[in-house]
């Protein structure tokens, strides 16, 4: 498998990645390139770009001006943050209920309505419902979290329409962000199709009904894309805040937390070192746990390769994370099985055919194996060559100790919460909404 | 007179959709191309064209694969191109559902390939791509594969040539434009849309619907293309061809 000589992203990264003549990923390119764009003159572009709605929406009386998609992480509290104190707008938020939340999200996410003084709407899948679509689809495309993606890049279409409010203002382009699908320069916005192709996987709703998965209209409600008509005729678009602002997330999670009391996650995580990125839900890592099984890299890869783009961490201090985190079977793994109503075996089957070959190979004695890792490329030629400079910010200097898990620096800490649910085998509880 | 063209260019590498800048591929925008015609089909293009620009022909099952998923989904023309080297591969390219076919390279080292093709498909059925690069002092001079290698050839002179031959098309594309953000090569356009009679495909560097515009109005073109901008927004190609149209421009 080649290797990012910068980061650590595997050649089958997904969604896709390429790497150029010096062996640097799109996805490092991307980040550098940030260096390259005119901040201010961004940011004055989306300055001007908000008063043209904040005006039309006031002489039309509507109260609200644009929507949030939130979940009550640190990137929805930064972008209320920026709407409504910065910019004086009159957000809507909105949030499609997966099912799967942590308690530290729902006080997350009270928090965020509480200390911004928005409304939100908050859209409930049923979980019997949700069940069906996220057993069909992990055995389909190994997705758990289908209705997660689709939910939160539909609902908040339908809220526009039905509110007729036509402005959608995102964070960051999460996909650009790790892989560099697009440039900076292209000013990308919202598109369906991203939401088809990459988001769902290539599936619109009515893909999921048929006798195998059991699944109806009635099931899929809150995934259903208004037509072409109502988005054409109310003008939607879908904007990215981080084509117009420097787009730093740990200095944004460290603003929302001194500021706002937005609270992270304490003691180890089973997937990542990181205690402030996806607070909200319990089963990413199972999800990610999927990515390895399927691609042989997890949340480790994308976490470490976030810090070495940044220059917090070195490529070696990453590769580290990988050993120690990628392969990890999660503990929250017997909850999802109890409530998807499978086996553990099954669980191992219905992704078998999704091994990557290029990474997955079968033993002698019938295990799989991955056939390489970025362990195996700390030393690749070139490396030296591509090195991002070292911050003074260090991922793991004492101050940024309530930001990463570290074991030399956190001792005795309290385990955390994602594991304490583990052990309840209650599906009831397990669902929080 | 025809009506002017809009054609959305998906260039593959490897069976994803990649975008080019000048030549180079700096990203992956689809791994599923199929996504990307879909939706382009419903949103009032002419014709698609697809290119393999692969570094070498390792993959080139996937491109074929690509291929035929696409024209079972595409109802509009569907032209596609690279690593063609023979009428054989030509064939095969049709019957995997294919309408036309984009000859580069092989066209300038064995230009007889063109009038064969010409003769056993058909003119209709052949586009000549040609590679322009700007020289220092001014002058143009055709490249051939993926922009590597010099030909020695004016661009002008080498469109009278194939047209000559039997090609029924030209795709003009300019390397230094190339996913620029520029606008086309205008110069250069005239130049070879005063030279020839068969319709030229303008493309490279469009980055807003104004640069389409210009392509027809000032550069002479039969039809405007684009990759990566298509890409970028919802209906893009909707907005584009409303653009057109209030521009005065005769378009489906």
């Amino acid at each position: 498998m080649e290797y990012c000589k910068r980061c650590l992203y595997p050649a089958n990264a997904k969604p896709a990645i390429i790497f150029d003549e010096e062996g640097v990923c799109s996805g490092c390119r991307y980040h550098e390139s940030r260096q390259n764009i005119d901040w201010r003159e961004r940011e004055k572009l989306l300055r001007e770009f908000l008063e043209t709605y904040k005006k039309k929406f006031k002489e039309k009386g509507n109260p609200y001006d644009c929507i949030i998609p939130v979940s009550g992480g640190k990137d929805s509290h930064y972008q209320t943050y920026l709407m409504k104190v910065v910019y004086g707008m009159n957000p809507l938020l909105v949030t499609y209920n997966h099912a799967f939340n942590t308690p530290l999200g729902i006080r997350n996410l009270n928090n965020l309505v509480t200390q911004f003084g928005c409304d939100l709407i908050r859209f409930t899948a049923n979980p019997t419902s949700v069940r069906k679509i996220s057993r069909y689809m992990l055995k389909k495309v190994g997705d758990l979290t289908w209705h997660y993606h689709a939910g939160i890049r539909t609902f908040p279409f339908q809220v526009a329409v039905k509110y007729k409010i036509p402005l959608i203002v995102w964070g960051e382009h999460g996909f650009a962000e790790l892989t560099g699908m697009f440039t900076l320069e292209d000013m990308v916005e919202f598109t369906k199709w991203t939401r088809q192709e990459h988001d769902m996987r290539g599936f619109e709703p009515d893909d999921l009904i048929n006798d195998e998965s059991g699944i109806t209209w009635n099931d899929l409600a809150p995934y259903v894309y208004p037509t072409y008509e109502e988005i054409e005729e109310l003008g939607v678009r879908g904007i990215y805040l981080s084509n117009f602002l420097y787009w730093n997330a740990k200095e944004q999670a460290d603003f929302v937390i001194s500021n706002y009391n937005f609270k992270t996650f304490s003691g180890k995580r089973d997937r990542t070192f990181s205690l402030y990125t996806k607070t909200d839900d319990h089963a990413n890592d199972v999800h990610d746990y999927l990515k390895y099984l399927k691609f042989g890299y997890g949340r480790a890869t994308d976490d470490a390769s976030m810090e070495i783009r940044h220059g917090r961490m070195s490529r070696e201090e990453g590769i580290e994370m990988v050993k120690q985190y990628d392969h990890v079977r999660p503990r929250t793994l017997d909850t999802y099985l109890k409530f998807l109503e499978i086996t553990e075996a099954e669980f191992y089957d219905w992704i078998e055919p999704m091994r990557d070959p290029d990474i997955w190979e079968k033993n002698d004695q019938g295990k799989w194996v991955v056939n390489d890792s970025v362990v195996n490329h700390a030393h690749d030629e070139g490396i030296d060559h591509v090195r991002v400079q070292q911050v003074g910010d260090k991922t793991f200097s004492e101050h940024n100790k309530g930001l990463y898990y570290h074991d030399g620096l956190e001792e005795n800490r309290e385990s955390n919460e994602v594991a304490v649910r583990a052990n309840r085998m209650d599906t009831l509880d397990f669902i929080v909404l | 007179m025809l009506k002017k063209r809009l054609i959305p260019v998906l260039i593959l590498r490897d069976g994803m959709v990649v975008q080019s800048v000048r030549f180079k591929h700096t990203n992956v925008i689809h791994w599923k191309p199929l996504t990307a015609v879909d939706f382009f089909d419903r949103w009032a293009v002419d014709e698609i064209i697809v290119l393999d620009v692969s570094r070498n022909k390792k993959q080139r099952n996937k491109f074929y694969q690509v291929v035929e998923e696409l024209s079972q989904k595409c109802f509009v023309p569907l032209t596609v191109g690279g690593w063609i080297d023979s009428v054989n591969e030509i064939r095969k390219l049709l019957r995997l559902g294919g309408d036309k076919v984009v000859i580069n390279t092989e066209a300038v080292r064995r230009p007889t390939l063109i009038a064969e093709c010409a003769q056993v498909f058909g003119s209709q059925c052949i586009v000549v791509s040609i590679d322009a690069r700007m020289k220092e002092d001014g002058t143009c001079e055709v490249y051939i594969d993926r922009g590597q290698e010099a030909t020695g050839l004016d661009p002008v002179g080498w469109a009278r040539e194939v047209q000559k031959l039997g090609a029924g098309e030209i795709f003009l594309n300019c390397i230094e434009r190339d996913g620029f953000r520029q606008g086309y090569e205008l110069g250069l356009l005239q130049q070879v849309t005063a030279a020839v009679d068969i319709p030229v495909i303008a493309m490279g560097g469009v980055f807003s619907w104004q640069h389409l515009v210009d392509g027809i109005t000032l550069g002479g073109a039969e039809a405007v293309a684009a990759a990566n901008i298509f890409h970028y927004t919802e209906h893009s190609t909707k907005k584009a061809k409303d653009y057109l149209r209030q521009a005065g421009i005769d378009v489906r």
